[in-house]
């Protein structure tokens, strides 16, 4: 669904990153990982147009993502960045309702199939009892999920999001990965993010790139990418792998002393 | 019906009723039937002179220009996500104060060209701003702080004109301080095609500012073009502001406090924010104005001091009052 080629990221003409190559599939879930400051959000911000690349090109459908308009894409694409911020007052119902935003008319009015997509996503995240809360009353896992239900809105074929589970607890972590599993099995969605946790990222991916220092270090399924060396190359640590049976894959726990 | 309605009816019913008090309160003292009568009516003369050669335009004008004040400051607030912006942030009051001092000081004989060339030095301050605050767009924090300097700038060679013409002075304090005395039929042509045209793009461009509110990165993702949307709202601001300033003079603090006292009163759904800054800024101007008028009459206080005198100890109320 999209693919970036060589594509090169940067500020002020400082590289961040370097000659990306992706290819992230229609369906899946996809999650880029790495080490603090490898360029990840950054890579996230060249897919989702929030950074021009200073060289490469982005491609979504095979078209470059440069030559369609950003209403275009919005509806194809929605993401859920980690910079944001919502009116302490808005009521959730109304920050869900902006995600029609690209769906909508000059005259900016919600109709019947608006309206419909709005309570469908406030289902999904399991949000209709707090829709008429103000975004300032809600927990951290909740106001997550409000801004979950605005990307459902948007009613597209992938989403993006930037690490969704950062200054969540385990509980909601977890609530917020399992939703985005089971939107992306019963709805078809298509997920691209980052995410911190390894074991997180494993258990709930079917693909993971890997990067280091600006640069793609490797990509593919979860058992393919995540073992020893790569750990001990790109993220500093030792590991022993231990079989999940529940979720049918390896986990591993880290360890930093270098005693066998 | 919605909380929101009721209260945006509750804001214009007083509107409507200060802007009835102001046409009818002054030296001269008449019934609603005799205003009414003196407005399409030149049987009585006199009537008819005053109420609608003087106090109609002149009440009209201090509704539009408290408007644009504050639609100008409630646009910026928005969109530099700054509670503390206002028009003076975009260089509108030290680009209309230089122009105007120049003017005043230096061409005395010109001073009718004072509210054009306020105007025209409103906006082009604006415009210098916002091209030394470009690089690869404009960052809000840059604007403000371009903003700042640009307006210390002008503030200086304001105080230099002044220092070297200390006689000349006096005759600018009522520009300095805001102030509607003798505003009639002229003025009001010249400041209401902008309320109405940048008044009625506010209101189309609400539901985008909500949008926008959400920040730059989620308002790309929903498809707007963050910036191409931020230079209309300035733009916008820009004109309400300049307008304003060019009949009225330098009034500060309506473009800062209406939007907050509206934002109290509504929220800040920009869909109801806008159309409650419209109302509070117009009611609340006619109304200082008529307590400018009448309280030490005949003599007239300009209407900024009243909205300062009166609005700040209001203002640090309803702060005060809420949470």
């Amino acid at each position: 669904m999209i693919k970036t080629q060589s594509m090169t990221l940067g500020y002020h003409n400082k590289k961040i990153v370097h000659n990306v190559d992706l290819h992230i599939e229609k369906g899946k879930i996809t999650t880029i990982v790495g080490p603090n400051g490898c360029g990840k959000s950054t890579v996230l911000k060249g897919i989702s147009r929030l950074l021009n690349p200073i060289d490469g090109e982005v491609y979504l459908d095979d078209q470059r993502i440069g030559e369609l308009t950003s209403k275009r894409i919005a509806k194809k694409i929605a993401i859920l960045p980690q910079i944001r911020k919502a009116p302490e007052d808005i009521r959730v119902r109304d920050l869900v309702a902006l995600g029609r935003y690209p769906h909508l008319n000059w005259r900016g009015k919600l109709n019947q199939k608006d309206q419909e997509m709005i309570e469908w996503a406030l289902e999904k995240t399991t949000m209709v009892d707090y829709a008429d809360r103000r975004m300032d009353q809600l927990s951290g896992g909740e106001a997550q999920r409000a801004w979950i239900a605005m990307a459902l809105a948007q009613k597209t074929e992938m989403i993006i999001l930037d690490e969704p589970t950062t200054f969540l607890d385990l509980s909601h972590q977890l609530e917020v990965l399992e939703l985005l599993a089971e939107l992306n099995q019963k709805e078809g969605l298509s997920i691209l993010m980052v995410l911190h946790d390894l074991n997180q990222a494993i258990r709930f991916s079917d693909q993971i790139y890997v990067m280091n220092q600006g640069r793609v270090i490797c990509g593919g399924s979860p058992d393919e990418v995540v073992n020893q060396s790569i750990l001990r190359e790109t993220f500093s640590v030792n590991a022993d792998f231990y079989p999940d049976q529940r979720h049918d894959c390896q986990h591993f726990i880290a360890y930093k002393s270098h005693l066998e | 019906m919605d909380r929101r309605i009721k209260i945006l009816m509750g804001i214009f019913l007083v509107f409507v009723i200060s802007l009835f008090w102001g046409i009818a309160k002054g030296s001269l003292e008449l019934s609603a039937k005799e205003v009414f009568t003196a407005i399409f009516s030149e049987e009585n003369r006199v009537h008819h002179n005053i109420i609608y050669n003087v106090r109609l335009p002149r009440n009209l004008i201090a509704a539009l220009v408290g408007m644009n004040l504050a639609l100008s400051g409630v646009t910026l607030q928005g969109v530099m996500n700054n509670p503390l912006a206002d028009p003076g942030i975009i260089g509108i009051s030290s680009g209309a104060g230089f122009v105007a001092f120049i003017v005043m000081i230096l061409f005395p004989d010109l001073s009718y060209l004072v509210p054009v060339g306020a105007f025209v030095g409103a906006l082009l301050t604006t415009v210098l701003i916002y091209s030394l605050a470009w690089k690869n767009g404009v960052n809000p924090l840059r604007l403000i702080l371009a903003g700042m300097a640009v307006s210390a700038l002008l503030g200086a060679a304001i105080n230099f004109l002044m220092t070297f013409y200390p006689d000349r002075v006096a005759g600018t304090m009522s520009f300095m301080v805001g102030g509607l005395s003798g505003r009639t039929w002229p003025d009001f042509r010249m400041i209401w095609p902008y309320s109405l045209i940048m008044g009625t793009g506010c209101l189309l461009m609400s539901y985008r500012m909500n949008a926008l509110l959400l920040g730059d990165e989620v308002a790309t993702g929903l498809g707007i073009s963050v910036e191409r949307t931020r230079r209309i709202f300035i733009v916008l601001a820009a004109f309400l502001a300049a307008s304003a300033v060019s009949v009225a003079g330098l009034l500060g603090f309506v473009g800062l406090i209406v939007p907050h006292i509206a934002r109290i009163l509504i929220g800040s759904d920009y869909r109801y924010l806008y159309p409650a800054t419209i109302g509070l800024g117009a009611g609340i101007m006619v109304l200082c104005d008529g307590i400018a008028r009448l309280l030490f009459d005949p003599v007239e206080l300009p209407v900024g001091i009243i909205m300062a005198l009166l609005g700040a100890p209001f203002f640090l109320y309803l702060i005060r009052e809420r949470k």
